[in-house]
């Protein structure tokens, strides 16, 4: 399975809430330019500060897509950088992408794979990331492409050049990630709708990846 | 990590630079005696152990508590209610806090008691719910924030033309008051609940400031009309700020229960709002009781803490270093000085560390928070400084740095993004809280009460203004200053 583009694999990683910049300007300086963070919240498990009502905290949510080949060392370098074998430092995942459509027409579409079950693997979800307020206008653009709706999360977010710099301050425009869940025969549609109201292929502002979805529930038909 | 250790690291970067200056001066410049240090270590634990557990209770209660009001009221969905609603809650809010009540008394006592402290929480309270009630109608109906405030401002100056010199301090000063400890948070949240659901996000980034700085409108407008119609004199009253400490002991147990009474006044309105909430929204708030519950006890003890070590040491302290450093060094070192504390004493503010996280939480970290905080603490520092000059310079009046300062404010407005605009003037009002109040307003008093010719009534209160208006310059900048990079980065 030869193509000429590289195979793109999904990052994400969940690290302490004021560490999502760090990490994306890290993978900056590792090659890997552009990130999405969105702020997050998660909770701590201890039993006491349970009853004392403190178990809530800030994370960061990152996004980044990288070359598969170089996936697994960019996760080791980061994972030793962050120390993330020591606890609460943050943890890291690469996630398999179907297609990914970013900067200067980077089209790439993985052939698609055995499939395990057939049943359980007809849904696929759309990753779309792109200016702060044209979240609306890609479920739109999907909606009436048939699919039945799609999630609108805030974050922030860089690709190649997109910084600015106020002193030391790094600015990173804010971003929306739309969520979309299709059934797999319609994907290539939904994605062409998407990509012709938002021209990803052209800008540097966003990109799209579809992913497979293992299982989904709740997709009223 | 949790939220308290959360906490506990912000609290410590916001309050080590004020602890380590007052330090320095202790070592370079100012002899304190030994109470002072021992009063001042103790209390310097209480501050961060305070503000931990009040910015914890924040989070766990009362901003919660604030963003479920607004879809409460929505659901109504009739105007006349939120009116109503939002009348109701703004004068509570503003009749409860406690910096509120402790200026009324003091602009009362210069007034030889012709303006009664009742009537000034009574006249202030009423233009900050009426602004209130305005600024949740423009959040409704998403009307843009720049003519709304250019006219409150036009309103303002043209009110001023006709009262005294104090009045227009006293009216600025009292305005900073009300919007303090307790309403930054609430206001804030407040907005956001009515914002969260807007389906633009620009719109809703837009929206989501510019309430706090209605409300201290508000209260401007309604003490320059009282200034109008009563027409009062005041007269300088010596103010015994100073009094020597001697017993470490006896000093902490005499502020334990003004510190306590403060507290309650402050948290009460809003508990007791909060279980009316709850009795008609019981279905949706049982399973969050706890957690309710558990915040408004953090947030009480927090900011009883937080009260004991701001009466009981950090204002004696800030007073002695005014008086010692206008007695004995040159007029520069002061100024230089109190460049210096003003940065280090915002930091420690809590409101604005609430309206910092706030901006952040709302642009997803595209408006950085340290950034805002430097440049808030960079304005404050100047407001303190141009306050120490005007002390100096006996001709230098209030009014010509005001006026210049906010018509500065007015033009720049219409220059940049409408959420700095909403950032900018509201940081104009939360920079003023309980350290300014306390800390800064001492280290002032100091000064002025100590030099010839300074004229306390005025020079003090005066202070308050100018760091109200400092941050809505700086921020201003700031936001001119991201519009060209946007624009550069294309």
């Amino acid at each position: 399975m030869k193509t000429d583009h590289p195979q793109y694999a999904l990052c994400v990683f969940i690290v302490p809430g004021d560490k999502g910049s760090r990490l994306v300007n890290y993978m900056g300086e590792l090659g890997v330019a552009g990130g999405t963070i969105i702020p997050a919240k998660g909770t701590s498990s201890d039993k006491w500060m349970q009853r004392l009502q403190l178990v809530e905290n800030h994370k960061d949510l990152v996004f980044i897509a990288a070359p598969v080949d170089q996936s697994n060392q960019l996760m080791k370098q980061v994972a030793s950088h962050f120390k993330f074998e020591k606890a609460n430092r943050g943890i890291g995942f690469v996630m398999p992408l179907q297609r990914i459509v970013s900067k200067a027409g980077q089209a790439h579409k993985k052939q698609p794979t055995e499939r395990v079950n057939e049943d359980m693997q007809k849904y696929q979800a759309i990753y779309t990331i792109v200016n702060l307020g044209d979240g609306g206008l890609v479920v739109k653009a999907a909606t009436d492409a048939g699919a039945k709706g799609g999630t609108i999360i805030h974050g922030r977010g860089a690709g190649d050049g997109e910084t600015a710099k106020i002193f030391a301050i790094e600015l990173e425009p804010e971003k929306e990630i739309v969520l979309i869940l299709v059934k797999a025969e319609i994907v290539d549609e939904v994605c062409a709708a998407i990509l012709e109201t938002v021209d990803l292929e052209h800008s540097k502002s966003g990109i799209l990846f579809v992913q497979d979805v293992i299982s989904a529930y709740g997709l009223v038909q | 990590m949790n939220i308290f250790t959360e906490k506990l690291r912000d609290v410590s970067y916001a309050t080590i630079p004020i602890i380590l200056s007052v330090i320095f001066v202790a070592i370079f410049f100012v002899d304190f005696n030994v109470s002072q240090l021992i009063l001042f270590a103790i209390n310097s634990i209480f501050l961060i152990l305070g503000l931990v557990l009040f910015l914890v209770g924040v989070d766990l209660a009362i901003t919660p508590f604030g963003k479920s009001i607004g879809p409460l009221i929505a659901k109504f969905n009739n105007v006349i209610y939120l009116i109503v609603a939002a009348f109701i809650i703004g004068f509570i809010i503003s009749f409860a806090e406690p910096a509120l009540l402790v200026t009324s008394n003091q602009i009362a006592l210069f007034s030889n008691y012709t303006v009664t402290s009742l009537l000034l929480m009574n006249v202030v309270s009423l233009g900050m719910a009426a602004l209130v009630a305005l600024g949740l109608v423009r959040i409704v109906y998403a009307w843009s924030i720049k003519p709304i405030l250019t006219l409150l401002y036009i309103i303002i100056f043209g009110l001023a033309l006709f009262v005294s010199p104090e009045i227009l301090a006293f009216a600025f000063d009292l305005s900073a008051a009300t919007t303090g400890v307790m309403s930054v948070p609430f206001l804030l949240a407040l907005s956001l609940g009515l914002t969260g659901k807007q389906k633009e996000p620009k719109k809703a980034h837009e929206l989501s400031f510019g309430l706090l700085a209605l409300a201290s409108a508000g209260a401007i407008i309604s003490m320059l009309i009282l200034g109008i119609v009563r027409q009062p004199v005041f007269h300088e009253v010596v103010v015994e700020n100073s009094e020597t400490i001697d017993s470490v002991l006896k000093t902490l147990l005499f502020w334990l229960k003004p510190s306590f009474m403060d507290t309650f006044i402050s948290i009460m309105p809003l508990f007791v709002m909060f279980l009316i909430v709850f009795y008609v929204n019981k279905k949706e708030m049982q399973r969050q009781l706890n957690r309710y519950l558990f915040g408004f006890g953090y947030a009480f003890l927090g900011l009883f803490l937080f009260l004991i070590s701001v009466n009981s040491s950090y204002l004696n302290i800030g007073y002695t270093i005014g008086e010692v450093l206008i007695l004995d060094y040159q007029a520069y070192v002061i100024i230089l000085f109190g460049f210096l504390l003003g940065v280090v004493s915002i930091l420690a503010e809590p409101g604005v560390y609430v309206l910092t996280h706030q901006i952040e939480e709302v642009t997803a970290g595209y408006i950085k928070r340290r950034l805002v905080l430097y440049t808030l603490a960079i304005g404050v520092g100047f407001g303190i400084s141009f306050s120490l000059l005007r002390i100096l310079i006996p001709a230098m009046q209030l009014w010509h740095l005001l006026l210049p300062g906010y018509i500065v404010s007015i033009i720049l407005m219409w220059f940049i993004d409408p959420i700095f605009v909403g950032m900018a003037f509201d940081a104009g009002g939360t920079a003023t809280g309980p350290i300014t109040a306390t800390f800064t307003l001492a280290f002032i008093n100091g000064a002025a009460q100590n030099l010839e010719g300074a004229n306390l009534l005025i020079d003090g209160f005066g202070m308050v203004a100018m760091v109200a208006l400092m941050p809505i310059l700086t921020l201003q900048v700031l936001g001119g200053i991201y519009k060209i990079m946007e624009r550069k980065s294309g």
